[in-house]
């Protein structure tokens, strides 16, 4: 379980950490090595995928919607809750989303039974999933 | 998968992925983390990818979406993130040998603020 604030990201399939330290670099005429000189950390930019699993279209809403609110500019406590990962602060940014027609399984009497362009599209059942991924940097506290 | 640009239905929709990239301004500081401050974000920018069976429908419909009208986005959700007040902007629609009477498209759709 990966939890952002008071978020829990559903269905986590992957979490990559990068630790990025970036050097100031200047090329050296004549020289086999350029100049380089460390300058600052970038702190921790994780990248974390997953799936939305849901059996009602409502549902799927919600869940991206939540996601999206995310991205609000507000500092959350990042817990990658792996046992060994201190929770740090972190802002979300650039969630994406992705509908598959694969994973997109509508009941058969819901696709013929009511039209699907209308007040009836809310309440669709079947199995569906929604991969996303969100990416979340560290940053100090405000 | 329904989706709908106004009232038109893109055939054959296979596969939908939603951006929204944001805006951040970040300023290194040595010996700490990072500044890092939220700008906003750019909307979300949406990429439809589906085949036809005419080039008939590429050439009448598909191709015909890119335009300067502001058009709505129908995605089968509920909700805000099921509609979008848009601009298609990008439609690629490749001719291969190979796919035999299936044409496939790519639609490029961004959001619109409105006035």
């Amino acid at each position: 379980m990966v939890t952002f604030g008071a978020f829990s990201f559903p269905h986590v399939l992957n979490v990559q950490i990068q630790s990025q330290y970036r050097n100031i670099e200047r090329a050296v005429p004549t020289r086999t090595v350029a100049y380089r000189q460390p300058q600052a950390t970038l702190g921790r930019v994780v990248t974390v995928s997953g799936e939305i699993r849901e059996t009602n279209v409502l549902s799927v809403s919600d869940t991206m919607q939540d996601i999206r609110d995310l991205n609000d500019g507000t500092v959350r406590s990042l817990d990658l809750e792996d046992g060994d990962t201190t929770a740090f602060n972190a802002l979300l940014a650039n969630p994406e989303f992705e509908l598959n027609v694969e994973n997109w399984l509508t009941s058969e009497g819901w696709i013929w039974g009511t039209a699907v362009w209308g007040a009836s599209k809310w309440g669709l059942r079947g199995k569906f999933r929604v991969p996303y991924t969100v990416t979340l940097m560290e940053c100090v506290a405000p | 998968m329904s989706v709908f640009i106004d009232t038109y239905e893109l055939p054959h929709v296979q596969r939908v992925t939603i951006s929204e990239p944001t805006l951040m301004v970040e300023k290194l500081v040595p010996g700490a983390l990072p500044y890092r401050a939220y700008l906003g974000k750019m909307g979300r920018t949406i990429q439809i990818e589906g085949w036809t069976d005419s080039t008939q429908i590429l050439d009448d419909e598909i191709r015909s979406l890119t335009d300067d009208e502001t058009k709505r986005l129908s995605l089968p959700l509920a909700g805000d993130v099921g509609t979008v007040s848009c601009y298609v902007t990008d439609a690629q629609t490749p001719l291969t040998a190979e796919g035999y009477d299936v044409y496939p498209y790519t639609l490029t759709i961004v959001e619109e603020a409105g006035a």
